[in-house]
C-alpha cells in the first residue's frame, strides 16, 4: 500500500527524495494520497483501517515538523496506532560507539538497562538499515529478540542511517502483530527521521 | 438537524483518525476537546448527541469527567463511549461504573468505530 521496499525502493531511497520539497508538504501530500485511497476501498476491508491510520500518522508528522516536536509525534502515533506504551528512541553518534535517547515511553529499568549495554550491537543494526517487525520470520533477527524487541526501525537522514526507534511489549489487547503495523513502521521508517533530524 | 459528537483527547493523531473518519462518512456535526475539563464544559455548552472521550488524559481523565456529566442533568443521558489505550477488564469495569455506555480501545478500528456510533445515532446522521 505505501512504503514497503520490497526489493524495489528502499527506506532510504525513498528518504534521499525528500530534500526536494519541504517535508511537512511531503507528508500532507501522502496524508492525501492516504484519504483518497479511504475513498477508493470499502471500510470492511483492512486496507481501509491500515489507510485510515496512515492518513492520521502522515497529518501528525506534519503538524510535529511545523511545531518542532517530532519525537513527541512519534511516540504518540505509535501509542495510539499500534497500542505500544514501551518505546524509545535513539539517536546514534557519529562513530557509532554511543546512543543517546532522544525520547522514550514506559521503558522499564531493565529495558533501558539492556539498550545500554549493547549498544555496539544495536550500531550495528542501526546500520544494516533494515525493519524488523516480530512474527516475520526474518533471519539474523537473533540479537533483537534476545533484548525483547518487538520491532525496530532504524531512522535515516540524506541516505545515512542515524537513529533507531525500538518497540518493546505492545498492551494486552493486540495478539502480536499485523500487517497494518508493518505499513506504519515503514512509513516511520522513511519519514520519522527527517522530522526528527532535520528540525 | 444532524447530530453532534463530541470528540475527547489529548492525542492529536486519534483526534485527526477520529474526525476524517466522521466527517467522511456521517453528517454528525464534530465538536473537539483536548481533555476531560474542557469536555464538560463543552458537552453542557453544545449538547451533544453522543461523547467520545479518551480515558487517560490531562486535567481530568475520562472517568472523572463521564461522572460528573453524569450528574448534569442536560448530560444524564447522553451516549458516552470511553475509548482508551487499557483494555484490561478493571480499566472496563470502572469505565461502567463511572457511567459509560460503551467502551472501546485502542488502536481504534475505524469500521468498528462508525458502527458503534451509527448504532446510538442512526438515523440522526449516518450515511
Amino acid at each position: 500500500m505505501g512504503t514497503k521496499g520490497q526489493g524495489r525502493t528502499t527506506s532510504a531511497d525513498k528518504n534521499s527524495d525528500l530534500s526536494q520539497v519541504p517535508l511537512e508538504d511531503v507528508l500532507e501530500s501522502r496524508a492525501e494520497e492516504y484519504l483518497q485511497l479511504c475513498w477508493e476501498i470499502p471500510t470492511e476491508s483492512e486496507k481501509h483501517a491500515v489507510a485510515t491510520k496512515l492518513y492520521a500518522a502522515c497529518r501528525r508528522l506534519s503538524a510535529a515538523v511545523k511545531e518542532k516536536d517530532a519525537a513527541t509525534a512519534v511516540l504518540e502515533i505509535a501509542s495510539n496506532l499500534m497500542a505500544c506504551e514501551e518505546m524509545a528512541i535513539l539517536q546514534m553518534k557519529t562513530n557509532s560507539k554511543e546512543l543517546s535517547f532522544i525520547d522514550s515511553v514506559g521503558l522499564s529499568e531493565r529495558q533501558r538497562s539492556s539498550l545500554k549495554g549493547s549498544v555496539a550491537r544495536i550500531s550495528a543494526e542501526i546500520d544494516r538499515g533494515r525493519v524488523y517487525m516480530a512474527g516475520e520470520n526474518a533471519s539474523g533477527d537473533e540479537m533483537l529478540r534476545s533484548l525483547g524487541i518487538q520491532a525496530f526501525v532504524p531512522l535515516w537522514q540524506n541516505r545515512k542511517t542515524k537513529g533507531a526507534i525500538v518497540f518493546f511489549n505492545l498492551l494486552p489487547q493486540r495478539n502480536g502483530f499485523e500487517p497494518g503495523d508493518r505499513e506504519l513502521l515503514d512509513l516511520f521508517s522513511v519519514y520519522a527521521g527527517p522530522c526528527l533530524f532535520n528540525a | 438537524m444532524d447530530a453532534k459528537i463530541l470528540l475527547v483527547d489529548d492525542s492529536s493523531t486519534t483526534l485527526l483518525m477520529e474526525e476524517m473518519l466522521f466527517k467522511k462518512y456521517t453528517k454528525y456535526e464534530i465538536l473537539t476537546a483536548r481533555d476531560g475539563a474542557e469536555a464538560v464544559q463543552k458537552a453542557l455548552k453544545e449538547k451533544p448527541s453522543l461523547i467520545l472521550m479518551d480515558v487517560v488524559m490531562p486535567k481530568m481523565d475520562g472517568f472523572e469527567a463521564c461522572r460528573t456529566m453524569r450528574k448534569k442533568d442536560q448530560l444524564r443521558d447522553v451516549p458516552i463511549i470511553l475509548v482508551t489505550s487499557r483494555g484490561e477488564p478493571y480499566n472496563v469495569e470502572t469505565g461502567f461504573e463511572s457511567g459509560c455506555n460503551d467502551y472501546l480501545t485502542k488502536p481504534i478500528n475505524g469500521r468498528e468505530l462508525l458502527e458503534m456510533v451509527n448504532g446510538y445515532l442512526a438515523p440522526q446522521g449516518a450515511c
